[in-house]
């Protein structure tokens, strides 16, 4: 389910480091008055542990086997936060040094796995477990269903992420990411999760509750644990989990095949009926210096040489601009911390 | 042949895991171009270059970043044989994702197929694009993580303002990543080592739990056990790291062409009509 880099455009790229970051930022702010200076060594293990979840096959029903995120499990027992930062840790590293997933891609992987998955698995849970006394079977259950629907809700954004890629990103009629459309990756994805992935977390995420139950109920009970949310904590996974379904809600809107978020006031006026003023006011406030760059005083009749030289130009201009730059920088620097400097004493 | 056990494939699994990360430590360690440049260098340049890699949109410019990026890899001390392994992989596994599409893109058909299907020119076109463009990703990402030791990464994003907690926990967790795969081998090996017949679902998932459970209980017992040897070493929630040293002139260059490399292809794509 890890999305390899070159098949999200860098935008969508972005697009998801940009709704990873705010939560990880608030879980590590959360983990470190929960935690003290427990935090780095508590979360380390944590993530070391989904990582070697995600190693685990498991078998399922039908003969075959297939391998669990955790992030539910980690949700559930450590607290959602925790497993923001654990299941994001872990995947990094496997990004990083294991080539599973792209780097460009950590952002959507970390909010979809990390994020996505066990805030929607820890809701799921919470919901059905209800009010039920800790050693009921009723919470087992709602484990299981939390780790099926949570990875579902994954496999569900990584087909909708990866199938509306040919929707923006086309040439031509050729796709530059992603080439199957919204009808192809979303059922691509499902299809196994809803069956035998979605069976394999169901189990890891049932079984390993009634024995973490079994084996450490302190930490399903105790204050300390972080485990149970109190009523400020409550609220906020509340909140969250109504954030990311806010987030998700623009998918919709894709999925009918209008080109979301990037519509020029034109279209903003056939859509809604106004233009904000403030974009009527910005559109086109900025003349690129070298539009659609190409050089602007290139006849459109250009031959085939002068269009060559005007690639040419284009490049040197850019080298220029970075080299510029980057020169710039090392003056700044060199002023400051001259390298020839002796080494500080230890 | 009889369908191997969970036990088998979680084990090789595992022992590729070990080995692959053995082995990037030992190209890191090679001495070659890209492992002589500042890890701080490397991080912005490759970053970059994979940005550019996800951007282009033709594929001369594309194989000129993947040749450029390939090159690179050979100058690290990598052998050819290493390179085609480890770039081959990943877009053979795109490519036979891909292959439907040749057919579902819709556009002016290329070679007529039975069924009334035909491949046509924009599918081909896409698949190439998707091959190169994966392709080139992996490139650059193996040039930085191949030819960097992990703990000048982690240096490296400190140096470059990601937060000290996210990089702590990082450089910890990679650490007990091991002791925990070790461990876990450690359960597998015993169980196959006891097990003569092929035991049913049932029970390989109930053993399967306890085998989670005992992880679960170690990583939270050695969690207390770290935080206290480190407490004991004097850590007080902020730890202190060396300051790192400045860039040589050699990075410099590296920082100035290799920017300008990826700026100009950039810009070369973005030209093309």
């Amino acid at each position: 389910m890890h999305i390899p880099d070159g098949y999200i455009s860098p935008a969508t790229a972005f697009a998801y480091w940009g709704g990873v970051l705010p939560f990880w930022y608030l879980a590590i702010q959360r983990l470190r008055s929960a935690l003290a200076g427990r935090t780095a060594p508590a979360l380390a293990l944590f993530s070391a542990f989904a990582f070697v979840v995600m190693m685990f096959n498991v078998p399922v029903p039908g003969g075959t086997t297939a391998h669990a995120v955790g992030s539910v499990l980690a949700a559930i027992v450590l607290g959602p936060w925790a497993a923001i930062v654990a299941t994001s840790v872990a995947l990094i590293v496997q990004a990083l040094f294991f080539g599973d997933g792209g780097i460009l891609a950590i952002g959507a992987n970390c909010f979809i796995l990390g994020v996505a998955m066990p805030l929607v698995g820890y809701g799921v849970y919470r919901l059905v477990a209800g009010r039920s006394a800790p050693e009921s079977r009723r919470r087992i259950f709602a484990a299981g269903l939390a780790g099926y629907i949570g990875i579902n809700v994954a496999a569900l954004l990584v087909g909708v992420t990866l199938g509306i890629q040919p929707v923006f990103w086309s040439e031509n009629g050729r796709a530059l990411y992603n080439p199957y459309g919204l009808e192809v990756a979303v059922p691509a994805m499902l299809i196994p999760h809803l069956t035998i992935a979605g069976a394999a977390e169901a189990i890891v995420t049932a079984a390993g509750l009634a024995l973490v139950r079994r084996l450490s109920p302190d930490l399903l009970g105790a204050p300390t644990a972080a485990a149970l949310p109190t009523g400020r904590q409550r609220r906020s996974v509340i909140w969250l989990i109504a954030a990311v379904l806010v987030l998700l809600t623009p998918l919709g809107l894709v999925a009918s095949g209008s080109a979301w978020g990037e519509w020029s006031a034109e279209e903003l006026q056939q859509l809604v009926g106004y233009v904000p003023s403030g974009l009527a006011r910005w559109e086109g406030w900025w003349r690129a210096p070298l539009p659609d760059y190409s050089v602007p005083w290139l006849p459109a009749e250009a031959s085939f040489f002068e269009q060559v030289l005007a690639y040419v130009l284009s490049a040197v201009v850019g080298v220029g601009l970075v080299s510029a730059a980057i020169f710039a920088l090392r003056l700044l620097l060199r002023s400051r911390t001259p390298s020839n400097r002796p080494p500080a004493p230890a | 042949m009889a369908r191997r056990s969970f036990v088998e494939k979680t084990l090789e699994s595992l022992a590729g895991t070990l080995e692959r990360s053995l082995y990037a430590e030992d190209i890191a360690r090679r001495p070659g171009l890209l492992q002589r440049l500042d890890p701080r260098v490397k991080v912005v340049v490759l970053a970059f270059a994979l940005l550019v890699a996800a951007s282009l949109r033709t594929w001369p410019t594309q194989l000129v970043l993947l040749a450029i990026l390939v090159g690179l890899l050979l100058a690290s001390r990598l052998s050819p044989a290493t390179v085609a392994r480890l770039l081959f992989g990943l877009p053979l596994f795109s490519l036979l994702v891909s292959v439907p599409a040749l057919v579902l893109v819709p556009g002016p058909p290329l070679v007529y197929l039975p069924f009334g299907l035909a491949i046509t020119s924009h599918g081909v076109s896409s698949v190439v694009t998707l091959l190169l463009r994966v392709t080139s990703s992996l490139a650059a990402a193996l040039a930085l993580v191949l030819t960097t030791r992990w703990t000048d990464l982690l240096a490296a994003f400190r140096a470059l303002r990601i937060p000290l907690l996210f990089v702590l926990v990082l450089a910890m967790a990679y650490r007990y990543v091991f002791v925990l795969l070790e461990l876990l081998q450690d359960l597998l090996l015993a169980r196959r080592s006891r097990s003569l017949a092929a035991s049913r679902d049932g029970e390989q998932r109930r053993w399967l739990v306890s085998a989670l459970g005992v992880l679960f209980q170690r990583s939270l017992r050695t969690s207390e056990q770290v935080y206290l040897a480190m407490t004991a070493r004097g850590f007080r929630g902020e730890p202190r790291s060396l300051r790192p040293r400045a860039l040589a002139d050699a990075d410099w260059l590296a920082l100035s062409f290799g920017s300008a490399v990826c700026a100009a292809l950039w810009l070369i794509d973005l030209a093309r009509p």
